[in-house]
């Protein structure tokens, strides 16, 4: 329990750094683009959206720290300002939804991704120089190669332009209500197959050869040798005493890759107008809606923050050797 | 260092991944002068691939072809250069941290792993929204998000060089802390700068490509990010315009392919475990194959029949050089109720044919011949089936250490219990019971069933281990150098358990050891191996014999003894005394030092050393002695300054040292005081070669000039035995052998010209023909140099044949100083007493009882008065209360002890000890 306080305790750190950094990195970028910002929109846009605009930046407040302190108050109060581009609605409504379809979207890709990724690798180095051993890890690396977001377009024109068998678009079909039917469940795992798919094809590469690595370090190790010595049947030796052995290092960089595929998923969400937070980024890039941008970049931030945090307690759930020390 | 380069040239992968880059760096450079401009409007928009256009056009009409071709420059340029920017910024910030430590590193650290749980695409996406748009500001972008993976990975990797010895080696020789960096740890990090630089690179061709995608580039200028972003733009897929995306996406892919195939290529070079080729038939879970067909042979005469009967065994290990034979046409039998030894160094197959028995050996190892029979049944021919069902229920192993014998996330019951369920045992009732049998029988606690093996210490997991091996009543126990990780006591008392259950159970053992002097106390018959063969067979008191093979008798010589004359002793002087005649060189009083374990809040000490007070005298060699965790390595540190004491002082010819250069050692200092390592495989560095070793301590203290550099390292060879020297000079450590290599090390020690080595356990990492070479090497420096030594060791033997004088450590305090032989014949403290009827040299000292509570220095109690009352079984209620004086008993004798305090003539000495 002391370990997964202290891990919440850096992560609290790290949360508050980057909720710094969010307010800082408009303010130290060359030229003041804030102030460039508002000049560009200068007669385009209604007195009472700059109005609020200035405020959420907080550049009426007085001096930097002030302005600091006010944006604080902000944050922890959940406000993020308003968005640009869907304005007037508060950016954490915009991204209140968003949030929704991506965790699901991106959660069940990864962590099927990392499960199918994990046994693949253990099958591999218990087999080694198998097929699976010799010709699974190259042409993985070869399909991890490509962005994501290109995988994505490659299965979009095929499945659903070409072949047809996946809708093109969207989370779920536009004559459907969301709601908690069966109906609607049934609908939105159609529309999220390519999506998952691609992150899944996109990473599983990377997973298996992690674990087979960690599965021939523990192989050579003595406990391995005296298990099979034990008389312990096959499996037992595999998964009992390596597998879950080379687990825990795989899990480690599974919390380390977590906002590196976030990342990439984003991007694919973009190609099938998912409408989760990849959507609303770029959204926000286009309508150069800055405080949609940062409202984004700081609740992926959290929700990576909180991921890790997860995977730490997970790791000290595995291995005894953390819960007692460190 | 080369052999890896040219490991690297041959791999297949590297000449894959090498070839297809090198294909993009053509295109970078030459393509754009041989395509269309990519930006005009040449063609139809969306045309297939036609005789104009290669590829295809764009939704535009510009040729694709062109675009690719000419997109690969910025992108690759960008990416190759966030590589180089990201590597760099990365290892400086590690390095620092890592070499520096303290507050910079605790700084640094928390800044990196915030950074590193930062994803990078949102924090890239709000840098690059508010940078004028352009490859500069995208590079720019991507290093800051992208530099802390790198800096945590050369953290540590710089934390633990830093921790190697050769570095430790460099800070003694006087090196300053740039050079340090730059010449012992930066070249040892070639392969991680190199894999760093790749994998960043993909990470930045992949990012870049994905902002440049999202409309955060130029979108004006032609890169593969912004074919991409005008392909999405363009609505490519409404209309089917396949050819747009093919080729720059395949491009990225090839691109990061080639890089991805380097970097295993390195992954596979630099552990060769990680290749797929060559182990491809032997798989590790099935036995050999190739010796299933094999005729039963007819069991040999003879009653009573015996358990093990093992027959021309040949093991041997393919490899790249050859077929490596490990075991050579080995025989012997082992009786009901036997104890056989097994003795050999390292490499003679000891272990091998342990293995061998119980059919776990590593591949590619493999019975090439022979035949292996357990009571009657040849293991050789056993199905997969049998073979399970001989393992441990028939002949079960005690592996050398107990901690990686154990898995490290199963309990200990829980690794009790799944032997037991494997042969048939299912019910928990029964499981627990039998559990709690074993662990009463090995005499540990029943509820550390619960426990996890790194809650438990040496001597408890080792005997858990052999509870486990107990667990199904074997008839025959192979027994792997089961006591070498574990203290004298310690040892004594596992040996002594082992041979109680002999008795009970009645069960053979196979004992593995190099040990020799142990063995012949513990075996009934003892079997020397040397490369592979059987040399000699025999009980222990006829090995001694005149008549027996000339390696046997080498080993037999080839350990010190308690008894005897001894071998390495100053040559007499008229007074008999040793200190009276020379002055004092290096005085130690009232050091203290304690170290700081854990971080934040949870801060803990732990007290190492514990008013340390002794005497070195010119010439003189004085042995510390202790079991680990006694302290006797932090004296050392402390000496060589490589660590600060938290108080006391120490003088060197008279000077005080702690005052005058409070700091850093001065290089008077280390010219003078020089250190050998404990072990000579991590004492000189694997990129430099012999010359460097020598050159670097020459240089720093300007003993010769630069042009007589190499005469006086070749002077300095030969002065260690290393002739003829020139053929030494140039080599580098890997090639040399444990010996050669503590040799180089202890001239390396002599270029300086010190009037003190410390050597710290110089002899334990190597095989034992050689360590009465390396002591007797310490004694002639002494002798004709006119060097003090300051020999750390666990081993008494050693001490009290070369040592003039020995100090007794436990638990950081000196509890007993004196005269070698009168230390070792006539010990007065307790502890001393323990230490040295714990040594095992004949069968009477195995029996004999031992002296003490349970325990070892490790959990000594630090806060008591007297580090010893926790274990001592002649306490008094005094020496919890008081810290017991030094009494001075005998001419240069002191034992810090109550027992002394009212012995008539004893007296307080308050200088020394």
């Amino acid at each position: 329990m002391g370990y997964a306080l202290r891990r919440l305790g850096f992560y609290l750190l790290a949360a508050f750094a980057s909720i710094t950094l969010n307010f800082l990195v408009p303010r130290l970028m060359p030229g003041d683009p804030a102030s460039a910002m508002f000049a560009r929109f200068q007669g385009q846009m209604q007195p009472e959206a700059m109005t609020a605009l200035r405020a959420s930046f907080g550049l009426d407040a007085g001096s930097t720290f002030q302005q600091y302190l006010a944006y604080l108050k902000h944050v922890f109060t959940g406000d993020l300002g308003r968005s640009i581009a869907y304005y007037p609605t508060p950016v954490t409504d915009v991204i209140g939804t968003g949030l929704a379809w991506t965790l699901v979207l991106t959660g069940v890709a990864v962590i099927l991704s990392f499960a199918l990724g994990t046994f693949l690798g253990t099958l591999a180095a218990w087999r080694r120089g198998g097929l699976l051993d010799s010709m699974f890890p190259p042409v993985l690396a070869f399909i991890g190669a490509f962005p994501y977001f290109w995988l994505a377009m490659f299965a979009l024109y095929l499945f659903g332009f070409v072949l047809g068998w996946f809708p093109l678009r969207h989370a779920y079909s536009y004559d459907m209500t969301p709601g908690p039917t069966f109906g609607f469940f049934l609908d939105a795992v159609h529309h999220a197959v390519l999506p998952a798919a691609t992150i899944v094809v996109a990473t599983v590469g990377g997973w298996m050869l992690g674990m087979r690595n960690n599965m021939i370090g523990i192989l050579g190790s003595d406990y391995i040798t005296m298990a099979r010595a034990k008389g312990l049947s096959q499996k037992r030796v595999m998964w009992r005493y390596a597998a879950r052995n080379a687990l825990l290092p795989s899990i480690t960089s599974f919390g380390m890759a977590l906002g590196f595929v976030l990342s990439g998923s984003l991007l694919s969400e973009i190609i099938f107008s998912y409408p989760g937070m990849g959507y609303l980024l770029v959204q926000a890039v286009r309508g150069q809606d800055y405080p949609l941008m940062q409202g984004l970049f700081l609740i992926i931030t959290l929700s990576v923050l909180f991921a890790n945090w997860l995977v730490d307690i997970t790791i000290a759930w595995l291995d005894p050797r953390t819960r007692a020390n460190e | 260092m080369n052999s890896r380069l040219r490991a690297f040239g041959r791999n297949r992968k590297a000449t894959f991944g090498g070839l297809i880059l090198l294909g993009f760096a053509f295109m970078m450079i030459f393509g754009p002068l041989l395509v269309q401009d990519p930006t005009a409007f040449l063609g139809v928009p969306h045309s297939p691939p036609s005789w104009e256009h290669w590829l295809g056009t764009t939704g535009q009409g510009q040729d694709v072809l062109a675009q690719v071709v000419v997109g690969s420059r910025v992108t690759l340029l960008v990416g190759f250069a966030v590589g180089i920017l990201v590597v760099f910024v990365g290892a400086l910030v590690g390095v620092t941290a890592g070499y520096f430590g303290g507050w910079m590193d605790d700084i640094l650290s928390i800044l990196t792993n915030v950074f590193l749980v930062i994803p990078g695409l949102p924090l890239a996406v709000i840098l690059a929204a508010y940078l004028p748009v352009g490859p500069v500001s995208l590079t720019a972008v991507l290093v800051v998000s992208g530099w802390a993976w790198n800096a945590r990975v050369f953290r540590s990797q710089t934390l633990s060089l830093r921790g190697r010895d050769y570095v430790a080696a460099a800070v003694v020789a006087g090196e300053r802390r740039f050079w340090i960096i730059t010449r012992e740890i930066l070249p040892n990090m070639a392969s991680l700068l190199v894999s760093a630089f790749i994998g960043t690179t993909i990470y930045a061709i992949g990012a870049q490509v994905g902002l440049e995608f999202l409309g955060l580039g130029d979108v004006g200028k032609v890169t593969w990010g912004t074919n991409l972003y005008w392909a999405a733009n363009d609505a490519t897929l409404l209309t089917g315009s396949w050819w747009i995306l093919l080729p720059t996406g395949l491009c990225i892919a090839l691109v990061g392919f080639a890089l991805t195939m380097l970097n295993f290529a390195i992954d596979e070079v630099t552990n060769p475990r990680l290749r797929t080729e060559r182990a491809a038939k032997a798989n590790p879970a099935e036995p050999p194959a190739d010796n299933a067909p094999r005729d039963k042979a007819p069991l040999p005469e003879g009653d009573p029949r015996p358990v093990l009967s093992v027959r021309h065994l040949v093991v041997e290990f393919p490899s790249d050089a050859g077929v490596i034979t490990a075991v050579d046409d080995v025989s012997f039998e082992i009786q009901a109720g036997e104890v056989f030894g097994l003795a050999g160094e390292s490499g003679s197959g000891k272990s091998t044919i342990g293995q061998a028995i119980l059919q776990i050996l590593q591949p590619p190892g493999r019975v090439a011949r022979g035949e292996i029979h357990f009571e009657g049944a040849d293991i050789l021919v056993m199905n997969a089936v049998e073979l399970r069902r001989f393992r441990w229920r028939d002949g079960s192993m005690v592996f050398q250490s107990a901690m990686n014998a154990l898995n490290p996330v199963l309990t200990v019951g829980e690794q009790v219990a799944d032997t037991l369920e494997a042969h048939g045992v299912v019910t928990a009732e029964e499981i627990r019971r039998r559990t709690d049998e074993l662990l009463d029988l090995v005499d540990i606690d029943r509820k550390n069933a619960s426990a996890y093996p790194h809650q438990l210490s040496g001597g408890m997991r080792q005997r858990v281990v052999m509870a486990i091996a107990l667990a199904l009543r074997p008839r025959l126990v192979i027994m792997d150098e089961p006591t070498t990780a574990l203290d004298v006591v310690v040892q004594k008392e596992i040996l002594q358990r082992v041979m109680k259950l002999e008795k009970e159970l009645g069960f053979s053992i196979l004992f593995i050891s190099h040990d020799l002097p142990l063995m012949l106390a513990f075996a009934d018959r003892v079997g020397i191996l040397y490369k592979g063969k059987l040399v000699d067979v025999a009980a222990p008191g006829a090995l001694g014999l005149a008549e027996r093979h000339p390696y046997t008798k080498k080993l037999m010589h080839a350990f010190p003894s308690l008894t005897g004359p001894r071998s390495l002793a100053a040559p007499r002087r008229e007074d008999g005394g040793v200190q009276a005649k020379s002055n004092v060189l290096l005085s130690i009083r009232g050091l203290h030092k304690s170290y700081k374990t854990g971080s934040g809040l949870r801060k803990r000490s732990r007290q190492v050393l514990r008013d340390v007070s002794f005497d070195v005298h010119e010439g003189e060699i004085v042995a510390l002695v202790g079991e680990s965790g006694c302290g006797k390595s932090t004296i050392a540190r402390q000496v060589m300054r490589l660590e600060t004491p938290d108080s006391g002082q120490m003088s060197f010819r008279g000077e005080d040292v702690f005052t005058n250069e409070p700091r850093r050692a001065s290089l008077t200092y280390r010219g003078q005081v020089q250190f050998v390592f404990q072990d000579p495989f991590g004492s000189l560095n694997p990129v430099h070669t012999v010359a460097h070793h020598l050159a670097r301590p020459l240089l720093i203290h300007g003993r010769v000039t630069r042009d007589r550099v190499r005469e006086r390292s070749l002077e300095l060879l030969e002065k260690v035995g290393l002739t003829p020297a020139a053929e030494y000079i140039d080599r580098f450590p890997h090639t040399l052998s444990g010996g050669q290599r503590q040799r180089v090390a202890i001239a390396r020690a002599l270029a300086v010209e010190p009037r003190i080595i410390l050597a710290d356990e110089p002899t334990s990492m190597l095989d034992v023909s050689i360590r009465l070479e390396i002591l007797s090497l310490f004694r002639r420096l002494s002798n004709d140099l006119g060097i003090a030594v300051l020999f750390i060791t666990h081993d008494l033997a050693s001490a009290r044949n070369l040592a003039d004088r020995i100090l007794v450590l436990y638990a950081g305090t000196v509890v007993e100083e004196g005269i070698a032989e009168e230390v070792i014949r006539k010990p007065k403290h307790p502890y001393a007493r323990l230490l040295l009827s714990s040594v095992i040299d004949s069968r009477a000292a195995l029996e004999a009882a031992i002296e003490a509570h349970p325990g070892s220095a490790h959990n000594a109690d630090t806060r008591a008065a007297c580090p010893f009352s926790s274990r001592c079984l002649q306490k008094h209620d005094v020496c919890e209360t008081a810290r017991p004086e030094a009494h001075l008993i005998s001419i240069g004798h002191h034992v810090r002890c109550h027992l002394y305090d009212d012995v008539p003539g004893a007296h307080t000495d308050e200088a020394i000890s």
